[in-house]
């Protein structure tokens, strides 16, 4: 691969991830509880008050 | 969780905590669960669906152990609630299945009463037989539903014994509704029940002997002396360490050339460029940094289960007790921040197990300072470096243990300071707390539960971790400057820039501008600390195997300032290590810990008050090292 | 006597329960003419009853009233 595709196809994947954290930020905020609520644990709390 | 339209019935299952509750909950359903041999472990309602012999669905409910309907507790609360159909969303069960402990019987039956007084209908899961049997109990299963009016199964739920015969006594119609023959107008319904347990259990649950010495209690003899038993636990807790240290050295070597590998053969596809560097230096540079430490996470994991299954938690507890008046809690905070040491979140849901309100606000407060595992990438990657590698495991076991001492020590402190500002209870709660006797590991649910954890840290490691490794190289990268100097390309970058501004804030600790931009990283994720890292401290391709291996340490430790000084002295690490200590680098515990507490203002304040600390604390060691000529 | 004050390794029988913690002391299972055992004494205790062993903080053993069992 020459040395322009690759900053493109870099800089391609950069946006990608930046819109895929963007995306998965919001409906996080919006769900309660970031990153999926478990904090890397792996469990999920299933809150009733 | 919605009931589906299929869905014949919905039972509920209650019993004492330590009952084999949620064991039977599993082995009706097949969900994975976590199984603690400490009283309180359950705290959430799980859910799940069985079907029954005839090939109804039914849904079951796993409730909060209690044991009474009183409700002295959050989590009996939750129980009381889900049985009078108060639990949103849910209405009340159709049956009940009172599980209870064979061998416990006087103890057990009194919540399997109150449930009958509710005029729900019931069965009771006789559990725990081969316990029953093995202490010489005589047990008549066809008097004791005589005499309660409702259906006894008689089993033994880790060993799925007695599961098909009580699928059968849910069986439609399902039984009806008993009527409490033990209660009378006049009588106190206490003292009603009361009477008629020791009845039942002269009748039909004979004891042989009264008390019996057991293994457990020898055993308790030496792990509970007030003084031999101490020693144990500190004996135990640095085996862990020294464990965690030694044993996972191998898997991770070959994690490091297995990435070293990966790096190799993707340079040998790709020519010098931004994608190779992306990939490279990136993505494998930054994610391998945190999966590194895997071996390391599941060996913690898998001594908490370990020690969780035997019930030497339990002991643990107790010992603890003393030590945890002291700083104003009590015993049953115990087990939420040992939670904590794994992860702050379900650390901060179990204190629902706290009757005390006020305890449980403070516990919640201090959770996040018992260090948890997300800390732990960090903390194994600049320990080693403080001593050399070939001083041996034990010193750098003693260093870890040192951590983790001085961030519980710490939250102690302050526990007891702001326990004392809330004042006291409205009604004072006392300690008491079921010792479960000592138990063989149970092997398949703490394997499961560390494959659990394990897979979730990798998926975090090629999701969060990954996507944000992406986004750090980027920020190191562009703007770019065009410029052979790896220097200067880095402080032309936009993390550059940034760690210019950051660098006079972070000075004072004992750190450069590129330490202070991979702080601020990791308040989206500890381990993001490493990944940053690595993209920070990257040495461009020297053609030397062993450095492109990319050995994160190796980078670290050649680090030097623009002057030259070396830039991770032993100082500035002790400062690092004391930052992470302090500092609450985890918005999802801030969200949790806003809802379970329901303030949002304690929890920001708990984030405003550690992240002030922590920086506070980093700059007194490194400035108070400097004065005394470290 | 409380059964705080009982020598360990004694067996007992309750026979009064006394105080603010009666409630929940009942709900563990300490219920009056029950038997048991103190195994352990001092700040918190534990006793075997039906069984298993049951800790308790001396606060509570204060609530407890004991005698010697036959």
């Amino acid at each position: 691969m020459s040395a322009e595709w690759q900053s493109l196809t870099a800089l391609g994947l950069v946006l990608l991830t930046a819109a895929v954290l963007v995306l998965r930020l919001v409906r996080a905020s919006r769900g309660g509880g970031g990153c999926g609520g478990c904090g890397g644990c792996g469990k999920r709390p299933q809150t009733r008050k | 969780m919605p009931p589906s339209s299929d869905v014949a019935a919905m039972i509920a299952l209650i019993g004492n905590p330590n009952a084999g509750k949620t064991t039977l909950f599993n082995a009706l359903t097949g969900e994975n669960q976590h199984v603690g041999n400490y009283s309180g472990v359950t705290v959430e309602v799980r859910a799940g669906t069985f079907f029954t012999p005839h090939g109804r669905k039914l849904r079951v409910l796993d409730l909060p152990g209690c044991y009474s309907l009183r409700a002295a507790s959050l989590d009996e609360k939750v129980a009381v609630d889900a049985l009078s159909g108060k639990l949103p969303g849910e209405a009340p069960p159709d049956l009940v299945v009172c599980v209870v402990d064979a061998s416990n019987l006087e103890r057990h039956l009194q919540l399997a009463l109150q449930v009958v007084e509710l005029g729900l209908p019931c069965v009771l899961a006789l559990n725990m037989i081969d316990v029953a049997e093995r202490a010489g109990l005589r047990l008549d299963p066809a008097k004791l539903a005589a005499e309660l009016g409702i259906p006894v199964v008689p089993m033994q739920a880790s060993a799925g014994k007695g599961i098909i015969e009580l699928k059968q006594a849910l069986r439609f119609p399902m039984p009806h509704a008993a009527v409490a023959s033990w209660l009378t107008p006049e009588a106190d319904p206490e003292a009603a029940r009361r009477g008629f347990i020791s009845r039942l259990c002269e009748l039909a649950a004979r004891r042989s002997e009264v008390h019996q010495l057991t293994l457990s209690d020898r055993a308790d003899g030496l792990l509970l002396h007030p003084f031999f038993g101490w020693i144990f636990f500190l004996v135990i807790l640095l085996l862990v360490f020294w464990s965690i240290f030694s044993f996972a050295k191998i898997p991770m070597g070959w994690i490091e050339v297995a990435q070293g590998a990966l790096a190799e053969w993707v340079k040998s596809l790709l020519s010098d460029g931004d994608l190779r560097s992306l990939l490279v230096d990136g993505v494998i540079g930054g994610v391998g940094g945190v999966v590194m430490f895997l071996p390391q996470i599941v060996l913690l994991f898998l001594f908490i289960g370990l020690l969780e299954s035997t019930g030497y938690m339990a002991r643990a507890a107790f010992l603890m007790d003393a030590v945890m008046a002291k700083a104003g809690l009590s015993g049953k905070a115990f087990l939420p921040l040992f939670s904590s040491y794994a992860c702050a979140i379900p650390g901060v849901m179990a204190t629902r197990t706290i009757p005390s309100a006020k305890e449980r606000l403070v516990t919640i407060f201090v959770a996040p300072w018992m260090s948890c595992s997300a800390r732990l990438p960090v903390y194994l990657l600049i320990v080693p470096l403080l001593l050399h590698e070939s001083e041996g495991s034990w010193k750098q076991a003693l260093v870890l243990f040192c951590i983790y001492a001085l961030g519980t020590l710490s939250a102690f402190a302050v526990a007891r300071v702001l326990r004392g500002r809330l004042g006291p209870d409205a009604s004072a709660t006392h300690f008491m707390l079921e010792m479960p006797p000592y138990r063989m590991p149970q092997w398949r649910y703490i394997l499961r539960h560390v494959l659990e954890r394990a897979w979730a840290f990798v998926q975090k490691a090629g999701t969060l971790i990954l996507g944000l490794s992406i986004l750090l190289w980027a920020l190191s990268t562009y703007p770019k400057s065009g410029s052979a100097d790896e220097a200067e390309r880095l402080a032309h970058s936009a993390m550059g820039r940034m760690g210019a501004l950051i660098e006079p804030l972070v000075k004072p600790l004992g750190f450069d501008g590129r330490t202070g931009t991979a702080i601020l990283t990791s308040f989206s994720a500890r381990e993001v600390f490493n990944a940053s890292m690595a993209i920070l401290f990257r040495v461009r391709d020297a053609g030397d195997k062993k450095t492109n291996r990319g050995m994160l340490r190796q980078q670290i430790a050649a680090a030097t300032w623009p002057d030259g000084r070396p830039l991770f002295t032993p100082l500035s690490m002790i400062s690092l290590l004391v930052f992470y200590i302090y500092a609450l680098q985890c918005l999802p515990t801030v969200a949790v810990v806003a809802r379970e507490s329901a303030s949002w203002r304690w929890a920001l304040g708990q984030f405003a008050f550690m992240t002030a600390f922590a920086w506070v604390a980093s700059l007194l060691v490194y400035q108070g090292g400097r004065l005394l000529g470290f | 006597m409380t059964l705080n004050q009982a020598r360990v390794g004694c067996d007992l029988q309750i026979e009064v329960l006394n105080g603010p913690g009666c409630e929940r002391l009942r709900d563990l299972g300490f219920c009056e003419q029950i038997q048991l055992r103190k195994l352990v004494g001092g700040r918190n205790l534990i006793c075997s009853m039906c069984g298993t062993r049951l800790a308790i903080s001396r606060e509570l053993a204060e609530q407890v009233l004991v005698k010697a069992a036959g």
